[in-house]
């Protein structure tokens, strides 16, 4: 399922993607604070980390443009659990612009809608945090915790990293029902239909 | 503390790091978070994004496995996990010191500053604070499943400084 919102939406990532996926990466210098732990990975071991233990990914387009805004990542599935793991990654060109978040709202709603995920938890910097203000004060997001002096600045100094979480009830009843009933179309109607009868 | 000693894990040694698996699978969260995986595949999510791998010794013999993995160079964190069998001996403490044992290999050998160790909620936290100053920085709420039952998930934080 690839839901279309007003002014963003999303398709699963290919290997033809991986020239846009290292461009986003790099632009953002995600090597320094993402999943790839501080390494630059050769061309190669990068297009097998872009797969690896990811449960699903999906590019987010801006449809006004039609370019990619970035993209989200759900990795490190416990499905024992029901819980995985959240990465986004934006283009400095959408960077705080809400494009990207309007992204995530669709991701989480196709995520919660077609796996047994019941929370979802995100590595989210302190200077990006300011993004998720305004979910964390509604409670859609909290902070589980954080981790002090986590990432090492360029210029010796060090700052946390926190732990958000969003739970698949508080999400569906709230954002993803909106998503559902106001925002998402699809190619295949009935299947936004069934969900929206489900979250009605 | 219990004595125990972390010895380089050998290949030869994946038929016991498997029995471990088996023995408490819930519990290892690092390999089995998504069920206990075949032999192949268990092998592969052994060694895959690790750092520093042990076979745990005590007086018994091997009762255990240890890791260092997600090995962070640019910020100096990594993240370690401890699995041991059910048994006679004393899980907890023994735990505890071999977690603190993976944290100093970081600290000595590997140039690292911080070390994070996740236990679920059915556990104690695995590492004692009466012998190294372990601060929690993170309870996942209801984040684990076992036994019928949602656990927390707690991650505690080892310095490198409060090692020295």
């Amino acid at each position: 399922m690839n839901l279309t919102g007003f002014h963003v939406r999303t398709r699963p990532t290919t290997p033809g993607d991986m020239p846009v996926l290292e461009a986003i990466d790099l632009e953002a210098d995600r090597t320094v604070g993402w999943r790839l732990h501080g390494e630059v990975l050769s061309p190669a071991a990068r297009a097998a980390s872009a797969w690896t233990s990811v449960l699903a990914q999906r590019l987010v387009i801006a449809t006004d443009a039609d370019e990619p805004a970035g993209y989200v990542t759900a990795y490190d599935a416990n499905l024992r659990s029901g819980t995985v793991w959240l990465a986004v990654a934006s283009t400095e060109h959408h960077r705080g612009r809400g494009t990207l978040m309007a992204g995530v709202g669709l991701f989480l709603t196709e995520l919660f809608s077609q796996y047994p995920i019941r929370r979802c938890l995100a590595e989210c910097a302190a200077e990006n945090l300011g993004f998720y203000e305004s979910v964390i004060a509604e409670g859609t997001f909290v902070v589980e915790g954080t981790f002090a002096g986590h990432h090492r600045r360029p210029d010796g100094s060090f700052t946390d990293v926190s732990l958000l979480a969003v739970e698949r009830d508080h999400w569906m009843e709230t954002w993803g029902r909106f998503v559902l009933r106001r925002v998402a179309r699809h190619d295949n109607e009935r299947n936004v239909d069934e969900l929206r009868g489900l979250y009605a | 503390m219990p004595d125990v000693e972390l010895r380089p894990f050998a290949g030869s040694d994946t038929p016991f790091a498997y029995a471990v698996a088996c023995d408490n699978d819930p519990s290892w969260i690092r390999v089995c978070a998504t069920g206990l995986p075949t032999p192949p595949e268990f092998e592969a999510r052994l060694w895959a994004d690790v750092n520093a791998l042990f076979v745990v010794h005590d007086a018994m013999g091997a009762v255990g496995v240890a890791s260092l993995y997600s090995v962070d160079h640019r910020h100096g964190t990594c993240w370690a996990d401890v699995a041991l069998l059910t048994g006679p001996h004393d899980a907890e403490q023994i735990r505890s010191s071999v977690a603190i044992g993976a944290a100093r290999h970081a600290f000595d050998r590997l140039g690292l500053r911080k070390v994070y160790v996740p236990s679920p909620g059915w556990q104690p936290p695995t590492v004692d604070t009466e012998h190294f100053p372990a601060e929690t920085e993170a309870t996942l709420t209801e984040h684990l499943f076992n036994e019928g039952m949602h656990w927390p998930m707690r991650i505690q934080a080892l310095r490198a400084e409060a090692a020295r």
